[in-house]
């Protein structure tokens, strides 16, 4: 019932919700070099790697230290930073390489972001 | 013989899949044939009992590969792409291995390997009809799949040879060279005859690979599973980062690693109750076993039974198994430093347990673990010296060839036993055991320096995660190539996390590199 409400208030507000997607996407935009930055940070951190060193292309075919019990370090720290919880696909799959990772976060960031303007409205009503 | 296991679920179950990889899966009979036209051309090179390379990476013709050596009554060598390009054709000379089999994932390797292969050889490439840019070789032999003859049957082997060697697996050596375990048709048999009758499978069964091809506890899984018509799934190398995704949606039935994958799970809190109801067994080896992942393990899994393997290469897979209780304390209670015990020796294993001057120990005492039997491999491949120190004679106890393993165990009252660590400079990380010498023995090459030396650390739940180095007469500039060097010469799980260089590495009493002095660096900087 409440995913109904939520897609019938998405569809009734839908100017607004759009809106809002656009400001938390500015936002996201604005601040995008300090995600990448912070990304970077808890990668050198988890990896021992130089920060200067990671690039699009980092990833475990090129980081030795890059092992499934720093993977796991990896993904722990990144969750807290970004307050986000990953799913099982997402670990495995899509936080593989600092470009995806950029990539992955920043989605769910958005998404997070929307689920809560979502709310704000339903709350108001 | 087991690869006659193999062959009476292929009669037996022609239709039902054997192995399942990236999605998809082969049937007991398209793997018995895809087995026997490998064990066809194998045989056509006329070559004998001898080592054959298996460079392949989690696909059908690892395990078509595997069965179709064995079919071939040769000695399976296997490699792998993750290792130093400078190990892999170490292993292929020491064992004088003259003819590789390559599959497609493994191609962007083998060009690579290609140019260090001095002796000619002949390779084999069964899913692969051309290599682009090269049609042939001069000094190598190429057979592509297209000139691999294909086979319409498939039978059981006769004439089995119990003291030819199956396989040989490469270990960590503390000189600094690998040692080479020889696995026979025999050891290999009555480890997996004894473990087969532990376990109710049936063809609805779906197991586990989680052990690469170069870790012989592969062999378990494979046989273990198709002696009953189960299969295999072979999980992706990225899933076993943390795989209860995996155990979900494939419903597997059957789960075989190291406790290390194990945690991973438990710490990104995946170990929730009745989260993975599918499992009907799971098996752990390879590293000592923390309670409390059991503990956790057994609430998600519980429709589980919960074994701990011990072994060593050496022993041919695990010697000793313990169940866990999971609905009394007993169990919890029989840990020592919240770790699980190893359990009851095999029977038909002999055991015992002795002092440093080989006088039994006071029962409920620790002492260093020997075993014998037929389980019980002879002896290091081409390496008398080795050999001697490792398998021995006990004079008071007979003729008997003994194998010392180097592990300090304890037996309690009820015959269960208790690993309590190493005696030497061995550690176990991700499962694979090391010799910290053999790493110490690299990194003082690349950095031209005596004074280097590394240790298992950190150390969580009794169980070592990574190896890190120190370095003195040497500089912190120089780390990036020391790495690279070993990284060269190391498979993964031995290259070191981080390398520290200081002034001087401190010496304890009796002048020996002070490891505990070491360690306090690093918990100070932690």
């Amino acid at each position: 019932m409440a995913k109904k409400i939520k897609a019938l208030m998405a569809r009734v507000f839908k100017s607004e919700t759009n809106h809002i997607d656009a400001d938390a996407l500015r936002a996201d935009v604005d601040q995008s070099s300090s995600i990448e930055q912070k990304i970077k940070t808890v990668m050198a951190q988890a990896f021992k790697v130089d920060i200067n060193d990671i690039n699009e292309d980092t990833s475990p075919d090129n980081v030795h230290q890059w092992t499934s019990l720093e993977h796991v370090d990896f993904v722990l720290n990144l969750q807290q930073k970004f307050d986000l919880e990953f799913t099982d696909s997402q670990i495995v799959e899509d936080l593989l390489s600092y470009k995806t990772v950029v990539k992955t976060i920043k989605t769910a960031l958005q998404e997070k972001n929307s689920q809560r303007a979502d709310q704000g409205i339903l709350n108001k009503l | 013989m087991f690869v006659n296991w193999f062959v009476t679920s292929s009669q037996k179950y022609p239709q039902r899949p054997a192995v399942e990889v990236n999605n998809v899966q082969m049937t007991y009979k398209d793997l018995a044939l895809l087995a026997s036209k490998i064990a066809k051309v194998i045989q056509k090179q006329n070559i004998g009992n001898s080592p054959i390379g298996l460079l392949t990476y989690r696909s059908f013709i690892s395990y078509g590969g595997v069965l179709g050596i064995m079919y071939s009554k040769n000695i399976y060598l296997p490699l792998n792409p993750y290792f130093p390009l400078a190990r892999t054709r170490k292993m292929i000379q020491l064992v004088n291995c003259k003819v590789l089999i390559v599959d497609h994932a493994c191609m962007e390797y083998f060009f690579k390997l290609l140019p260090e292969l001095q002796e000619p050889m002949i390779i084999i490439f069964p899913d692969l009809k051309e290599l682009n840019g090269i049609s042939s070789d001069i000094k190598h032999h190429f057979i592509f799949s297209n000139e691999i003859e294909e086979v319409k049957e498939y039978e059981a082997i006769e004439d089995i040879d119990d003291d030819a060697i199956a396989y040989l697996i490469f270990t960590s050596g503390s000189t600094g060279e690998p040692k080479i375990v020889q696995q026979t048709n025999q050891n290999v048999f009555t480890y997996l005859d004894y473990v087969a009758e532990r376990y109710e499978l049936n063809e609805n069964d779906r197991v586990s690979q989680t052990f690469e091809l170069t870790f012989d506890n592969s062999i378990h899984d494979m046989f273990i599973g198709w002696k009953y018509g189960a299969c295999l799934y072979c999980i992706p190398r990225n899933y076993l980062m943390m795989p209860s995704g995996f155990i979900k949606d494939k419903q597997l039935t059957v789960w075989y690693s190291v406790p290390s994958i194990g945690l991973n799970i438990l710490r990104l809190n995946r170990l929730k109750e009745k989260s993975l109801p599918s499992l009907r067994y799971t098996l752990f080896c390879g590293e000592a076993l923390p309670k409390n992942l059991v503990i956790h393990w057994a609430k998600a899994a519980n429709n589980s039974t919960i074994e701990n393997y011990y072994g060593i290469t050496e022993t041919t897979h695990q010697i000793s198994v313990y169940k866990w209780e999971k609905d009394t304390e007993k169990s919890e209670k029989e840990c020592i430093n919240d770790i699980v015990p190893i359990g009851k020796i095999f029977a038909g294993i002999k055991y015992c347990i002795l002092d440093e001057n080989k006088n039994w120990v006071t029962p409920g005492e620790a002492g260093e673990l020997y075993v014998s039997g037929i389980q019980i491999t002879k002896g290091y491949y081409n390496d008398p010296e080795r050999t001697q120190q490792s398998y021995l004679k006990i004079p008071y106890l007979g003729n008997e060839i003994w194998f010392k393993t180097g592990d300090l165990v304890k037996e309690s009252a009820n015959g269960n036993l208790n690993y309590l660590g190493r005696l030497d400079n061995q550690v176990q990380i991700l499962g694979n055991r090391v010799e910290l010498q053999e790493v110490d023995c690299v990194l003082k090459k690349a950095a031209n320096s005596e004074m280097a030396v590394s240790l298992a650390w950190p150390v969580k739940n009794g169980v070592a995660e990574s190896i890190m180095a120190f370095i003195a007469e040497s500089e912190e500039k120089e780390k990036a190539k020391i790495l690279a060097y070993c990284k060269n010469s190391l498979p993964p799980y031995m290259v070191p996390q981080d390398i520290f260089f200081i002034d001087a590495i401190p010496l304890n009493d009796n002048g020996k590199f002070d490891k505990k002095k070491l360690i306090k660096i690093l918990e100070d900087q932690s």
